[in-house]
């Protein structure tokens, strides 16, 4: 293999860096500059060119994926607008069967304290509200607990499902 | 394109292809000349520009040659290319202007 046969196979695997759409419509063009470019007796690219080549490949991989950008952006805003709509449902469901949570845990443990169920909803669905534990939830350890940290469960995790995007 | 300053290496390629269409070799060639030797631009750069200049609607390819074997692209200036050159050499004219009259004004040397 001749030199200059060496020099272009090297300038070749360095344009395989470009996108293939790229390398398509340019690849012979710019093999065409590049060994014109290059003095005789050379057999490796110049350290210059090489980085100059990968990273106008990496720009132009850059450009040539820049159109997908906006769907993903569309898709963004919608699971954005869907974690919102889960949120609101969440809380909305809270609120509306806090009376009915409370007749359920009473009705469980009817020697629970009418008052101490109560305060078991309600610290479930400040959590709720406010995304962590409320200082005043009932740190008793009673089976009434789990009840309401799973309203708080998750009406957060809706709120963990929105602030992740 | 927008209208802020254009890049030297831009204003060069067009300013090579204001006299004619050219291939790559011949615009990086010529670069050279006009800047005198200060700007030698790299094939990466070039094909980077060449592609965000078509897709201003700049500059268009002229026509294919083949020769020995290899495939070259001639470019060459669309209308709005010219204009677009003309206002950025009138741009950088007056810039110039006025840097000149006031050197002129000083005596061309710096004062405390």
């Amino acid at each position: 293999m001749t030199d200059r046969a060496r020099l272009e196979q090297r300038y070749r695997r360095l344009l395989k860096c470009y996108p293939r759409a790229c390398r398509v419509e340019r690849q012979e063009e710019m093999l065409g500059v590049l060994m014109a470019c290059a003095r005789d007796g050379r057999r490796w690219p110049g350290r210059t060119d090489s980085v100059n080549l990968i990273a106008n490949a990496l720009l132009m991989r850059v450009r040539f994926h820049a159109p997908r950008s906006i769907p993903t952006v569309f898709w963004a805003v919608r699971l954005m607008a869907l974690g919102a709509v889960l949120e609101l449902a969440s809380l909305v469901t809270v609120v509306a069967t806090r009376s009915d949570l409370a007749a359920a845990v009473a009705r469980h443990y009817p020697a629970m304290p009418v008052a101490h169920v109560h305060h078991l909803v309600n610290a479930g669905s400040s959590r709720s509200r406010s995304g962590r534990r409320s200082p005043r939830a009932c740190g008793c350890g009673c089976p009434g607990r789990p009840i309401a940290a799973t309203v708080g469960r998750v009406a957060g995790l809706a709120r963990c499902s929105r602030s992740r995007q | 394109m927008s209208k802020r300053a254009m890049q030297e290496a831009t204003f060069l390629i067009l300013t090579a292809l204001a006299a004619g269409s050219q291939h790559g070799y011949g615009i990086i060639i010529d670069v050279t000349g006009i800047s005198d030797g200060r700007v030698r631009l790299r094939a990466g750069t070039l094909y980077t520009a060449l592609d965000r200049l078509r897709k201003d609607g700049l500059v268009e390819v002229d026509r294919e040659e083949v020769v020995d074997s290899r495939l070259r692209r001639y470019y060459r200036l669309t209308r709005d290319g010219s204009e677009r050159l003309a206002e950025e050499a009138a741009r950088l004219q007056a810039n110039a202007y006025v840097a000149m009259s006031r050197l002129d004004l000083d005596g061309g040397v710096a004062t405390a």
